[in-house]
């Protein structure tokens, strides 16, 4: 195999951090290149450099073997390399074709020639075995099919180096598979993949070689197969992480939460369960099936259009988040971007947002007070910040939905939703999620998480519910239950 | 750890850059005229952005919770003319006061409501309310100054421990908004509704009475800045303050309230609001020309915008480990 692209003793400093310290990586032509690390380890800095998003403070990058300086994206597209983001933005609106043609339409007299463009857009489709229609709107597309299509579209301008960043972050376990094979297509066809990714799984199953970075540095690059997936996390994380998913006794106790006949729109229909006390229920299925949104009515999210909530025996009407709060009832929902945290605010004044009518009087905020709380709480949650008063954007990840989870924590509440939790957080934060999770268990907290990571909701839930286009279509207790049985449920409908 | 130096930078000069620009704006001026650094002039600063400033605490308070008025010139127009009509027709200062203020409270309401609880845009509805609060003005003022203000031209001539009522005015309601935005419920509603919206409702607060109460206290500070213009000229005019919410506007980006709301002080959107005057009083001391005070302005405004941006940027983007 020939060398494609290499980095050579690349270093990047921000102020203050040493974001990429003296980095050498060769890059194959034609593998399936992994790029691992936890958050801040580095990755999306040296994938931004070889895009040509960010200068190298020092170093330089080879294509080919001749040094290339590559100032904006548009430069490393000129030379074959393409990004792919972890947020897709398509033109919604418009067809796949003109998706695919966008800034660059074939024109005959001046006008678009459709049909050129159109027939184009088949050929390429049918070159990669790929099964769109070019006249489709993108909207009607899935977001595994968005991808395919952002990654033909880079192929079509010539890319020969496809990197792409966490690009299985929001696809369902099947949208994988389909990502995976066409991935493997990719790379049987000569062109070469860089993928950033948290997910250990896929890199064993994907990638060719592997690229370990901790905090700014190479710890090493080796073939896939010399490494394993106990000794890949020790050399991201830096320790030894025994037991991911750590295990504890659940005994099954009185139902805290009973739903019965929970109707919403198409998505939510006739959803009846129940949760109990000190337990952890798992929601399984694909993306769509219906689970964010059945556990948004029940935080008043979202309004119901029938069926009865029950709290400890007793009837409760939500029609809005404050009426489930006051209810000890708290969601930590999927996007805490969107709609879990202040980000242009303090650490501090994130965590202490919800409780403000608990720690205030008369309206007025006793501050000292609630401050002591608040450091109590991200203390004991482990959030790493120089100072409680940085603005929360600034954070990890990881750090920043332990900040949700902490604003939470300080209502003491009965019920605690999460949605995708660990959704985009690298493997230490992830574990320490995990710890929370069963500690506040262990107080009498129930629990109730959405996850689409099946090795998760197997390791953490003590009973899965597993939903399917709006309904719940099975249910598994702890022991019984398997990927397989998981994946059965998820695409079974029943009446 | 380092971070935490570089990161106190950005956060101080998004919070107190502007008073080093305040500064800069001062030995300018001084330098530029040798009758800047007089008393009676800056005196004459500080009374002729007493309107500013007061209205800048509304202000600011709107920006924060990310809205904005643009009917406030309009609205001091108005409480000014309602203002003098009352003393006019009663001779009584307390009643011109409260019926002024309810008034002001009451348009602003219908505003907060429309905005908040219909979810229509703040942009268009404030728009729509400076052509009608203007219409009213003329209206009640029968299309010329009532002139008269009675005691209340006190305001402007009276001192106490030699200053005038009207800087201490608009320091106390500057304080004021300080409190109710640092120490209250209430603010901190305001920041969080204004940070994000979305985060803030599934935080369990009511966003829409945040906003609703927002647009209440705007217009307050509308009445009150009416009712200070009114006593400067001793009379309620319906053709004034045009174009004064863009003033106000100005002086709370300057003093970095982010239009995208969700952070701001009012502390300093008054050194905003004192910025501009000293601007405009530099201007007019060395003689230039309105025509060129205005492109003066708008180039102000640019840069306001352009330091909103960077200084946001660099509190957001900059990564603490």
């Amino acid at each position: 195999m020939n060398e494609i692209l290499a980095v050579r003793h690349i270093t990047k400093t921000y102020p203050g951090v040493k974001a990429l310290d003296d980095v050498s990586v060769v890059f194959q032509e034609g593998e399936v290149h992994a790029v691992v690390g936890e958050n801040g380890a580095g990755k999306t800095t040296l994938m931004k450099i070889l895009y040509g998003m960010l200068p190298a403070d020092s170093g330089e990058i080879l294509y080919r073997g001749n040094i290339v300086t590559l100032r904006c994206p548009r430069d490393a597209q000129a030379i074959g390399i393409s990004m792919i983001h972890q947020e897709l933005n398509p033109i919604k609106d418009l067809t796949v074709a003109e998706n695919m043609f966008v800034g660059r339409y074939p024109t005959k007299g001046g006008f678009v020639d459709w049909q050129a463009m159109n027939s184009m857009s088949q050929e390429l489709f049918e070159h990669w075995n790929v099964d769109f229609n070019p006249k489709r709107k993108v909207r009607d597309l899935s977001t595994a099919q968005m991808q395919m299509l952002d990654i033909l579209k880079a192929i079509s301008y010539d890319a020969k180096l496809i990197i792409m960043d966490e690009p299985t972050s929001a696809l369902t376990e099947h949208e994988v598979l389909m990502l995976f094979s066409f991935i493997e297509e990719l790379k049987n066809k000569g062109i070469t993949i860089i993928v950033i990714t948290h997910k250990l799984d896929e890199v064993f199953q994907i990638a060719d070689r592997v690229t370990v970075l901790r905090d700014g540095q190479k710890i090493i690059t080796c073939a896939i197969e010399e490494m394993d997936h106990d000794k890949l996390i020790s050399m991201m994380v830096g320790r030894e992480i025994s037991n991911v998913y750590p295990k504890r006794e659940y005994h099954a106790q009185e139902a805290v939460l009973e739903v019965r006949n929970l109707n919403r729109g198409s998505k939510v229909k006739n959803v009846s369960f129940q949760l109990r006390r000190g337990e952890i229920l798992g929601f399984a299925g694909i993306v769509g099936a219906g689970r964010t949104e059945t556990l948004r009515c029940i935080f008043g999210l979202d309004r119901i259009d029938s069926g009865e909530i029950e709290l400890e025996g007793r009837h409760i009407h939500i029609r809005k988040p404050r009426d489930a709060i006051k209810n000890g009832i708290v969601m930590v929902t999927e996007n805490r971007k969107e709609d879990g945290l202040v980000l242009c605010r303090s650490i501090m004044e994130n965590v202490v947002l919800p409780s403000t009518f608990i720690n205030s009087k008369h309206g007025v905020l006793r501050k000292s007070h609630e401050s002591d709380k608040a450091k109590a709480m991200c203390k004991k949650l482990l959030v790493r910040t120089p100072s409680y008063r940085n603005i929360v954007n600034q954070l990890s990840g990881g750090n920043q939905q332990k900040v949700v989870i902490a604003k939470w924590l300080m209502m003491s509440p009965k019920i605690m939703i999460l949605d995708e939790p660990t959704r985009g957080i690298d493997v230490g934060a992830r574990s320490e999620i995990y710890r929370i999770m069963n500690d506040l268990t262990a107080q009498g907290v129930s629990i109730i998480m959405i996850s689409s990571d099946m090795e998760e909701i197997i390791g953490m839930a003590d009973r899965i519910l597993v939903m399917c286009e709006g309904r719940i279509s099975g249910e598994l207790i702890r022991g019984e239950y398997t990927q397989e049985k998981i994946l059965e449920y998820a695409a079974k409908v029943t009446a | 750890m380092k971070i935490e130096n570089r990161l106190n930078i950005a956060e101080l000069f998004s919070r107190f850059g502007i008073v080093l620009i305040l500064m800069l704006a001062v030995i300018v001026a001084s330098v530029a005229s040798n009758r800047f650094f007089t008393r009676d002039n800056i005196l004459s600063v500080f009374n002729q952005c007493a309107v500013i400033g007061t209205l800048s605490c509304g202000m600011t308070m709107l920006i924060v919770s990310g809205n904005t008025d643009l009917s406030a010139g309009s609205g001091i127009a108005l409480a000014g003319v309602t203002c003098a009509l009352v003393i006019k027709l009663t001779g009584s200062w307390v009643l011109a006061l409260i019926i002024t203020l309810f008034a002001m409270v009451f348009t602003s309401a219908i505003q907060g409501f429309l905005v908040a609880y219909c979810s229509l845009v703040p942009f268009i509805i404030t728009l729509a309310g400076q052509l009608a609060f203007r219409g009213l003005a003329y209206i009640l003022a029968d299309g010329a100054p009532i002139i008269g203000m009675g005691a209340l031209n006190k305001l402007a001539t009276g001192k106490v421990l030699g200053v005038s009522w009207l800087i201490i005015i608009t320091i106390t309601m500057v304080a004021i908004t300080w409190l109710i935005m640092n120490y209250t419920s209430f603010g901190r509603y305001i920041y969080a509704t204004g940070g994000n919206r979305e985060a803030a409702v599934a935080a369990g607060i009511n966003a829409k009475r945040t906003i609703l109460i927002a647009y209440l206290f705007m217009g307050a500070c509308t009445a009150l800045s009416g009712v200070l213009l009114a006593a400067r000229t001793n009379s309620g005019q319906p053709s004034s303050a045009v174009a004064y919410e863009f003033d106000a506007i100005i002086a709370c980006v300057l003093g970095g309230c982010g239009m995208a709301g969700g952070v701001g002080s009012v502390v300093a959107s008054l050194a905003g609001a004192l910025t501009i005057g000293v601007i405009n009083n530099c201007m007019n001391l060395v003689g230039i020309s309105a025509y060129y005070q205005q492109i003066v302005k708008g180039v102000i405004i640019v840069i306001a915008v352009l330091i909103d941006k960077k200084t946001h940027d660099a509190l957001m983007y900059s990564k603490a480990k």
